[in-house]
This record gives C-alpha cells, sequence and structure tokens, in this order.
C-alpha cells in the first residue's frame, strides 16, 4: 500500500490533509447533510436542527444545536486537569460558541484493557464537576472496552445538544467588528507539551481547559438599538490555534483580520516557553478561550462583561475585521510593520535564509 | 544620383537618452530628410537620401549612440520614396507590440554639474538640473513612451526658456523629457516634524547641511527614495539612528564627497575606483583602512563598508556646504517594509528616526533602492542589483515563451521574460510582511505594463508558505510551475553565462535556505543541472534545527545540533555559548535534540558558518540577514596561518559534524581568526571535492557557483581554485546577484522553457 493510500497522522491535524479527507472522502460521500440552517457542509462548531413553527403561533423559535466531538489526549492527565474535564469542556463550548445554552451531553468512552480503575474514577469525577459547572445532565452513555494493544489510552466521545435563541456562527464577521479574545493564548498547548515531554520550563503554567457557558451567556443578550444581536460571530481556538480559527473566520466570513501583537494576551511564561521550542504561540491549542466577535459599539460593554468572569480576567479586544485583504488574517507586529498570520500546516518549516 | 527610402527600427534603451534628438543630428550630417519618432517602446526612423549617406548614417547611428542608450536591435527596410523636404522629430504614438524599455537612473553629468556651478546658467544652484543624457528615468516613469506627459514631470510644464531649450537641436537638452530649470521645476524644501518648512531652494541646502553637521538625522528624498543621513564621524548621530531603526548592528552605508574622501576610510583598486564613478553610481563595499576615521557605528565589527558617492545635483550641494566629507546614507525604511517614496508617508513613519526632511515636490513612480556591488576575486559580484541597473534587458541564450519569476520570500525581486529578452525587478525585500507583499504585487504590474509582457507561465518557490508562491498560483492556476529553490540559483547563473539551451553544469549552491524536496531545508547542495530539470547528486550533511528558524536566529541552538552526536552532554552542557533564556534555554534545546521535538533538517551552508560563529564566541544573534557569517569572514581576513582541517565527504555527504568538532577540539591551541578562517578553508575544500568528483562521475566539465554565501571572498577563491585545479572549467555570477536577488530570473526560465520551447 503505498504512502499516500492510507490515514496519515496529518490527517488528523487540522491543515490541507485534514481538509481534504473531509471535503473528499466525508463530505462527498454523505448525501443527506442538514436538518436545520447549519449542516455539515458548514463545518462550523456544531449544526442546527429545524423545529416547526411553536403552538402558539410566534414566528420567531428557538433552534436546536447538536455537536459531537471525541476526544484522545497523551496523556490523559495533564497539569491541572484531564480528559474527562476536557471532552465536556470541548462539546459544551462548541454549543457555547454557537450561542446555545447545552441542554444535554452524552457519553461514549473506548478504553483499554489495563487501564486503572481509580484513573477511569477520577476522569468520571471530572466530567461530572465539568458539567455540573454549567448545569448540564449527562443523559446517555455507552462504554466499550478493547484489548491493550488495540488502543494505548481512553477516548471519550461527547454530543452535546444545545437551544439558541439566536445561533451565532463562525462566519457572521463584518467589518469593524471588534475581536475580543476571552484570555491568554498557549497555556493549554505548551503545559500539555511540557508536562508529556518532561521540558523544564520551571513554571506553574497549567493547562485552562474549562466549560465556557457561564461567560458567554453573559454577553449573549447584547441588542443593539434596533434589538440585533450584538454578537456576530464565535468560535473557540482549540487546534490550529488562534491563528487557525481566525483565518477560518475570516475566509468563511469574507472579511479580513487585523490584529495586535500588542494587545494579545499571552503569558510571560508561555512566550519564554514558546520561544525556546521555536512554536508560534498563535498556533498552540487552547481549551478554555473564546473568540467573540461584537460590533464595535459593544465591545466595550461586551469586554468588562466577560472580565467580570473568572475564565474571562485576562479578556482583551485583540483587533478588528476590516474590509481588505478579504480571507487573510494580518498582525500588526510590536515593530510596526505587518505581518502575514499563516494558516498553520502542522509542520515546522523555516523560511529564514 | 539614386534617392533611397528606408525605414529603421531600433529597439533597446533608445526612449528617455536623448535617442530622437541624436538621430536628428546625425541625419542632418548626412544631408538625409524624413522623420523619426517613439513607437511604443522603440524608436521608428524613416530616412531619405543617398545609398552612401543612408549607410553613413547608419553607420553614425551604431557607433556614436548617445551614452545611456543601449541597442539591441537594428531594422531596416526598403520604403517608398515620398520625398520629403527636411528632417522631423514627430511625437510619439502607442505601439502594442513594441519590446524595448525605459533606461535606468542615471547620475547627473559634468556638463549639467558645469551649469549648476555656472552663477550665470539659469540652472545656477539648481539641483534638478539634467540633460538628454543623465538624470533620473526610471524612478519617475509612469507609463511609455518616455515622453513628459508619462513621467512625473508632468506636473511641471516648461517655461519659455526651457521649450526654448528643448526645441533647439544644438542644445544638450534639445528634447530631454526631464528638463526643468528654478522657473519651471520642482523646488526643495527643508522641514521639522511638524511639516513647518524652515527653508526653500538653496537655502534649504545650506541648512540643511548644518543640521546635518551638528547631529541631527535628515530624512533626504532622492531620485527614488529616501535616504536617512546623519554625520559619519560622528558616533553619536549614528548611535541614535540604530537605535531610532531597532538595528543594533546592521551595516549602514555612506556617501563621500569624492573618490579622494573615500581613500581617506577605505583601502579602493582601480576597480572599485571606476565602479564609484560609474554613472549607475552604486553602493560599492569595501575594505575599511587599518586608520578609521569614521564611527565605528556605522558597520559593528565588519571590515568592510558600502560606500557611494554624490550621483543627485542635492548630494553635490549638500557636501559644498557642509563640514562633513562623508554622510551616513541608509534607505528610509522600518524594518521589513519597503523604502518610504512619498511625502507624507515620511512625514509619518519617519517622525521617530528623523529630526528634519529635504523634501521635494515631483513624484517618485518606482521606488528604487540603492544597487550594492563588491568586487569578489576581482570579480563583480552584484548584493543588490536596483538603481542605476533595474530595468536594463538581460539578453537569453535561447527563446522562451512569456513568463514570469515571482522569486523568494526574503530579498525577493521578480523577473519577466519573452522569447531572448529578461528584464529583472529592483530590490523588492521580505514579501513575509503584508507592505512589502502589496508591494510585490505592485511591482509586477508595472513591470507588465512596462515591458507589455503578458505572462503565460509563472514560476514560483516550492515552500509552500511564501506569499509569492501562494500568489503565482492564484494568477498563474494552471500555468504555476514550482521551481526548487537551488535550481533557481543554478540556472540563473547559467542565464548569466550565457549558456546554450542544451546545457548541463555541476551547480553547487550555498546559501542560507530553500525549500527541499523531501521536506527538508536545503542550502548546501551539489547539483547536476540543466535548463529543466537537476538531481543532486552531493550535499552537506543534514543536521537538526532545534526550533527551525529560532536556530537560524539563535546559532548557538544550530550549534548544539550540529555537536549533538559528536560531544558529551556534559561537554555539550560546557560549551560557552550564548543563549538568551540562559542555561535553562540550553536545556530545552539538549533535550529536543534528545527527544526530536520540533526539529527540521537542514543541509545549510550558511549554517555552518553561523554555528562555528557561535562556537568560536563571534556572535550570538543575528540582527541582520547573514551577521554570523558576515562576521565571521572579518574575523577570519585577520588570520595569517591556515590550520589545514581534516574534511570528511562519504558517498556525496560532507560530513559537517566532523567539521564543527575538528574546530572544536583546537579552540584553546588556536587563534580565533585562524580558526575562523579555517572553518571557511575547510568548507570550500570540502563542497569543492563534492563537486569535483560529482562532475568526474557524470562526465561534466562545467563546475559552477551560486548562492549568498558566494559573496563570500575566501570560499569562493578557494572553491575555484579546487575546481581549476583538478582541470574543470569555473564559472560565477556576472550581472546577476548570487544571492536571493536572482533566484527570480533562474524561475523565470524554467517556467518559460518548461513546454519545451527552445
Ligand atoms: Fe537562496
Ligand atoms: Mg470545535
Ligand atoms: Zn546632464
Ligand atoms: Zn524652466
Amino acid at each position: 500500500m503505498s504512502k499516500d493510500k492510507v490515514i496519515r497522522m496529518e490527517h488528523g491535524a487540522g491543515g490541507e490533509p485534514m481538509q481534504a479527507l473531509i471535503r473528499d472522502l466525508i463530505l462527498n460521500n454523505i448525501t443527506n447533510k442538514s436538518a436545520g440552517p447549519v449542516g455539515l457542509d458548514d463545518l462550523d462548531d456544531g449544526a442546527t436542527i429545524n423545529i416547526a413553527n411553536t403552538m402558539d403561533g410566534s414566528k420567531k423559535c428557538d433552534e436546536i444545536v447538536i455537536t459531537t466531538d471525541s476526544h484522545v489526549i497523551k496523556p490523559p492527565f495533564f497539569p491541572d486537569s484531564n480528559i474527562g474535564r476536557l471532552a465536556v469542556s470541548g462539546t459544551v463550548n462548541d454549543l457555547a460558541v454557537m450561542g446555545a445554552a447545552p441542554l444535554a451531553l452524552t457519553c461514549a468512552i473506548v478504553v483499554p484493557e489495563g487501564f486503572e480503575l481509580e484513573s477511569f474514577e477520577k476522569i468520571i469525577k471530572s466530567m461530572n464537576a465539568a458539567a455540573e459547572e454549567v448545569g448540564v445532565p449527562i443523559i446517555a452513555g455507552d462504554t466499550k472496552t478493547v484489548e491493550r494493544n488495540g488502543l494505548d489510552s481512553i477516548i471519550i466521545n461527547t454530543t452535546g445538544i444545545g437551544i439558541a435563541g439566536d445561533v451565532i456562527r463562525d462566519s457572521g464577521l463584518c467589518p469593524g467588528d471588534k475581536i475580543i479574545l476571552t484570555g491568554t493564548i498557549g497555556d493549554h498547548g505548551i503545559s500539555l507539551l511540557a508536562h508529556r515531554e518532561g521540558f523544564d520550563f520551571s513554571t506553574d503554567l497549567v493547562s485552562d481547559v474549562a466549560p465556557l457557558w457561564n461567560m458567554i451567556r453573559a454577553v449573549i443578550p447584547i441588542r443593539n438599538v434596533e434589538g440585533k444581536p450584538a454578537i456576530s460571530a464565535m468560535k473557540d481556538p482549540t487546534r490550529g490555534g488562534l491563528a487557525g480559527a481566525l483565518n477560518e473566520m475570516a475566509q468563511k466570513s469574507g472579511t479580513g483580520i487585523i490584529i495586535h501583537q500588542r494587545d494579545l494576551p499571552i503569558k510571560e511564561s508561555v512566550s519564554s516557553a514558546c520561544e525556546m521550542l521555536g512554536i508560534d504561540p498563535l498556533e498552540v491549542a487552547n481549551e478554555g478561550k473564546a473568540i467573540i466577535c461584537v460590533k464595535a459599539e459593544h465591545a466595550e460593554e461586551a469586554l468588562s462583561i466577560i472580565r467580570n468572569h473568572k475564565y474571562g480576567r485576562d479578556a482583551a479586544i485583540i483587533g478588528e475585521a476590516t474590509d481588505g485583504h478579504s480571507g487573510k488574517v494580518l498582525m500588526k507586529t510590536i515593530i510596526g510593520s505587518m505581518r502575514y498570520v499563516d494558516i498553520p500546516t502542522g509542520d515546522l518549516i523555516p523560511r529564514i535564509c | 544620383m539614386q534617392i533611397q527610402c528606408r525605414m529603421i527600427n531600433v529597439s533597446g534603451v533608445v526612449q528617455g537618452v536623448g535617442f530622437r534628438p541624436f538621430i536628428y543630428h546625425i541625419a542632418i550630417e548626412n544631408g538625409l530628410c524624413g522623420y523619426v519618432k517613439n513607437a511604443g517602446n522603440d524608436v521608428e526612423i524613416v530616412t531619405e537620401g543617398e545609398k552612401e549617406d543612408i549607410d553613413r548614417f547608419l553607420h553614425d547611428l551604431y557607433f556614436k549612440k548617445p551614452p545611456l542608450s543601449l541597442i539591441d536591435q537594428i531594422k531596416t527596410n526598403v520604403f517608398r520614396v515620398s520625398g520629403f523636404s527636411d528632417f522631423s522629430i514627430l511625437t510619439s504614438e502607442q505601439d502594442e507590440t513594441a519590446n524595448s524599455i525605459i533606461p535606468p537612473d542615471s547620475a547627473i553629468c559634468s556638463d549639467c554639474l558645469r551649469d549648476m556651478y555656472d552663477s550665470k546658467d539659469r540652472h545656477y544652484h539648481y539641483p534638478f538640473t539634467s540633460c538628454t543624457n543623465c538624470g533620473p528615468r526610471y524612478s519617475l516613469v509612469s507609463s511609455l513612451p518616455f515622453d513628459r506627459e508619462n513621467t512625473s514631470m508632468l506636473e511641471f510644464p516648461m517655461c519659455s526658456e526651457c521649450s526654448l531649450d528643448y526645441k533647439m537641436s544644438s542644445d544638450k537638452r534639445f528634447h530631454a523629457q526631464t528638463m526643468c530649470c528654478p522657473n519651471c521645476g520642482p523646488v526643495l524644501s527643508l522641514t521639522n516634524g511638524n511639516c513647518d518648512v524652515l527653508a526653500s531652494g538653496h537655502d534649504a541646502i545650506i541648512k540643511c547641511a548644518e543640521l546635518i553637521d551638528g547631529e541631527s538625522i535628515v530624512a533626504v528624498k532622492g531620485y527614488s527614495g529616501f535616504h536617512l543621513v546623519c554625520n559619519a564621524t560622528s558616533d553619536r548621530a549614528t548611535l541614535k539612528l540604530r537605535n531610532a531603526l531597532n538595528r543594533p548592528a546592521q551595516p549602514f552605508a555612506v556617501m563621500a564627497k569624492d573618490v579622494e574622501t573615500v581613500c581617506s576610510f577605505a583601502s579602493i583598486n582601480a576597480d572599485e575606483s571606476s565602479l564609484l564613478l560609474s554613472r549607475q553610481r552604486p553602493i560599492v563595499v569595501l575594505d575599511k583602512s587599518d586608520e578609521f576615521p569614521l564611527s565605528e557605528q556605522i558597520t559593528p565589527d565588519l571590515h568592510n563598508i558600502g560606500v557611494m558617492i554624490p550621483y543627485s545635483g542635492t548630494h553635490h550641494l549638500l557636501f559644498d556646504n557642509s563640514d562633513a566629507d562623508v554622510y551616513v546614507m541608509t534607505s528610509a525604511n522600518l524594518p521589513g517594509l519597503p523604502m518610504v517614496i512619498d511625502n507624507e508617508e515620511a512625514l509619518s513613519h519617519l517622525d521617530k528616526i528623523a529630526d528634519y526632511y529635504l523634501l521635494h515636490n515631483y513624484a517618485i513612480k518606482n521606488r528604487i533602492d540603492d544597487t550594492v556591488i563588491r568586487i569578489v576575486n576581482g570579480r563583480m559580484a552584484f548584493i543588490r542589483r536596483s538603481r542605476g541597473f533595474v530595468p536594463e534587458r538581460i539578453e537569453l541564450p535561447f527563446s522562451i515563451e512569456p513568463a514570469i519569476g515571482v522569486g523568494p520570500e526574503l530579498n525577493t525581486t521578480v523577473t519577466i521574460a519573452k522569447k531572448n529578452s529578461a528584464y529583472i525587478s529592483q530590490y523588492i525585500g521580505n514579501t513575509r510582511h503584508f507592505e512589502t507583499d502589496q508591494y510585490h504585487k505592485q511591482v509586477v504590474l508595472n513591470l507588465e505594463q512596462l515591458t507589455k509582457i503578458t505572462p503565460r507561465l509563472w514560476g514560483c518557490d516550492l515552500h509552500p508558505e511564501f506569499n509569492t508562491t501562494r500568489f503565482a498560483q492564484d494568477i498563474g492556476g494552471e500555468g504555476t510551475v514550482f521551481v526548487q529553490h537551488h535550481h533557481a540559483h543554478i540556472v540563473s547563473l547559467m542565464v548569466d553565462n550565457f549558456l546554450p539551451v542544451d546545457s548541463r553544469i555541476i551547480g553547487i549552491a550555498l546559501d542560507g535556505s530553500g525549500y527541499g524536496e523531501n521536506g527538508t531545508i536545503w542550502g548546501g547542495e551539489v547539483l547536476e543541472a540543466t535548463y529543466s530539470g537537476y538531481e543532486r547528486t552531493a550535499h552537506l550533511m543534514e543536521q537538526p534545527m532545534p526550533g527551525g528558524d529560532m536556530a537560524a536566529t539563535y546559532p548557538s541552538r544550530m550549534l548544539l545540533g550540529m555537536l549533538h552526536d559528536a560531544l558529551e552532554p556534559k561537554e555539550l552542557r560546557e560549551l560557552p555559548l550564548y543563549f538568551k533564556y540562559g542555561e535553562s534555554e540550553r536545556d530545552i534545546v539538549l533535550d529536543q535534540l534528545e527527544k526530536g521535538i520540533n526539529l527540521v533538517k537542514t543541509s545549510s551552508a550558511a549554517r555552518v558558518l553561523d554555528s562555528a560563529a557561535a562556537l568560536l564566541w563571534i556572535s550570538h544573534y543575528r540582527s541582520y540577514q547573514g551577521e554570523p557569517a558576515m562576521k565571521l569572514e572579518s574575523v577570519a581576513k585577520k588570520s595569517i596561518h591556515n590550520i589545514d582541517l581534516p574534511v570528511v565527504c562519504k558517498r556525496g555527504v560532507l560530513d559537517t559534524t566532523s567539521l564543527l568538532y575538528e574546530l572544536y577540539e583546537r579552540i584553546d591551541t588556536h587563534a580565533v581568526c585562524d580558526l575562523a578562517y579555517s572553518i571557511e578553508d575547510a568548507l570550500a575544500r570540502g563542497v569543492a571535492e563534492l563537486a569535483i568528483s560529482s562532475a568526474k562521475k557524470r562526465n561534466i566539465d562545467v563546475i559552477g557557483l551560486s548562492g549568498g554565501v558566494a559573496y563570500n571572498e575566501h570560499i569562493t577563491g578557494r572553491i575555484s581554485e579546487a575546481v581549476k585545479d583538478a582541470g574543470f572549467e569555473f564559472i560565477t555570477h556576472k550581472k546577476i546577484p548570487c544571492g536571493d536577488g536572482g533566484v527570480s530570473l533562474g524561475q523565470v526560465m524554467v517556467a518559460g522553457d518548461s513546454e519545451g520551447i527552445s
């Protein structure tokens, strides 16, 4: 079997190979792909389901939002957190960034023989704690075991159902909108890497994994004078980091984005660790952060609400959407020039001559 | 006697160089009637007269042509006699099929200088004095033909005196498109940062010279962009400029009043002197004198300095009014951004850098940085080919399809070509930056317009993340041709040496980095190359770069990578090296190397030199391109004794780990300068050995060298020596930069020839 005829790790890395896999082998082979305004083809954080108009005949009705995610992470326990908290937070956040309150979760676990029961229980307790935090019940589940050489660690899939008055898309960005990032970047990816590979950065950096619904629900009600939602787009910068998420938003929305390096919240320990390893912090995964795009006139209001929440204390307005350079993300650097923020490829390709 | 008529079409650099007036003169001299006119970007001549007179005319045309002109082709056709009664210069007409191009900018000529210094002439003290033989050209043209209305001079209608000169066939300004005088032309003004005009005209010069003599930094608008200028003997001013530009060490160029002054601070030979004085007025990189009277801040830790002499009237007048004989003169741009060319832009972008602004009021249409040339082993090597040379035509050894090469990323240029002609753009810069990327796109458009070539094939780099690559793909679509970086270098070398279409050479490409074929980064390659393809026959050992580009920025990281397999962990930790984050960074880099995290492999030659610079405690941080290797070269210059370091080549791979190890072994027993010299020497010998054995195996008798490392005089000299000793022909660059400024030419050739048309 030739090398390009089988699944490679790049197929899950978020770059072009993964996009091609999804486009050519998944989207092309599924015929019925939508049950409401947002379907599989949209490749948003989740999808929506149309429910027939409510009995009382009011025109506007809430929408059901559904999302699913399988979580694999090496190692399953990492600084301050574990795969259980991640599995619940990831799905809650996918609902939250679509503007949906989580109604219920399901949970399917695949675990290899030999996995310690004590660890297993710890993971389930963490799932519960995260779910309790945002008041979402876990209402159905499935557990499978496989032989020890079939899998080397635990896999948790969660599916979430939510409900939204106004579904918020990752494609709704308009020129002029301000872009709020709800906290520091890179904490999760760097702390995980340090922990997994035993790098000694001599810091107490921990993962940021957290369910964000309580923070996001506080800004969703902001309306303009006409009663329209002030939030135009949201996304969580997980795999592919801030760079990946912003590029996707710019492309889907058909706007440009400018962010300001000076305004990016980043911990000193993360930026030095990134520099020492030669990693771009913009490309590092986060699990407890959201990108929230707001009409400019409501940006300060939204920011202060977010900052009032414990997961949003370091929130900042990091940039804005623009008319020009549509589909591209630029960063105004500290020295004053403008640099392209590229879509992460997952590969390290030097370019300095 | 029989009257005959000829239609003569001349192509080449024939517009904006006084060509039509010249034709007028020789036609009258030879008693011919008819006309001359610009047609598109050719010149069309119809002459009527006796056969001998027409022949004499053609002889004069070829041998007496104006100094700025360049004739590529003269086509003569028999024409029906129409009975002209005189010879006239007709106005231009548009023609879409032409293939000539406008001339490059040229320094003010001695005649114009004389007028400028003649108190009775109306051009007295007027810095914009120019004639058909001199002055700015490419920098102020917006479209063809080269007539006043297509240049920045459109804004300045000629006064009655100038109009008279323009029509006077005996005047050197007869039909000079850029002609002007104080009554009708642009004016200088000196302002502060608030736009307050402090002086204008000649007073602006006097005041400006005074300010520079003091310790002010003045942004001076020139032919084709702004310079930042300060007094070169002042440490304080130079350091102030360094800090303001955030360039801790990058060498600044200087401008000296004249060649005599240059001799007071640099050593100079006849070739260098004639280069300095040439009408292109490039920056020439010269060795500093042992006694160096200028500020050491100009080129810190380097043995050489970039020098030019005045080329515009403004420069001459400034020195006339200045106590200082040497100015620091560096392109006015923020790091990574294109040079400033516009007055408002200058005032807003340079506000934290310049104290004053010496402005003029015509618009610069094409931004052109100064050309930089170094004489390497008796031959001219273009470090940057721009003002004075662009957009001169490069003749190709064979015909290609209409194509464009968009260049790589860092020191990119663009080349557009069709049939036997290629036009390399001015220096563009680093297209990683948005502003420079926009400029790159604009240069592509301008070049298409000026050459009237519509490219069908788009040559670009293999690097998937270069904006130039993406741009080529977006526009070129099916016509995109990916060209491996080092193949492009070697092809540019083949064009530069006018090798015929079916040539096959062994090409050595030594540089910082280029995307290879297998996802590794190349940079020390021996290729068996033709115009259409190549095979990698040998290379430097592939070495890990911990953290990718971080290893290029901090050479100590690269060194740890190279010595990782040769030294014990304890020895590695004891190496006296600099790390930004100190010991903890060193340990993390060692950890990275151990665990294979975030590493990428490179066979780059520049990284070997960088590593040696780190090991010898010569350079620890790259604040500008090539810094560690350039500083290594400067230290090596002082060497008096070569240590013959053993070189190991196995199966086409030069073992650079053992090379660095040999250096490490001798650190305590030899002088740093000798060690620096020896590593350059050993690298050169090793590379030559690889190339020679490839050439022998493949039965090829020409070996060539390209890539940025070829600017290193010692390395180039040693390779040349070894190759020639082994009985092979050795070729290097002549008119094309060996660095990345030449890559677009290689790309255009490979793309334009990609369908097998020749
Ligand atoms: Fe190169
Ligand atoms: Mg998601
Ligand atoms: Zn002149
Ligand atoms: Zn005039």
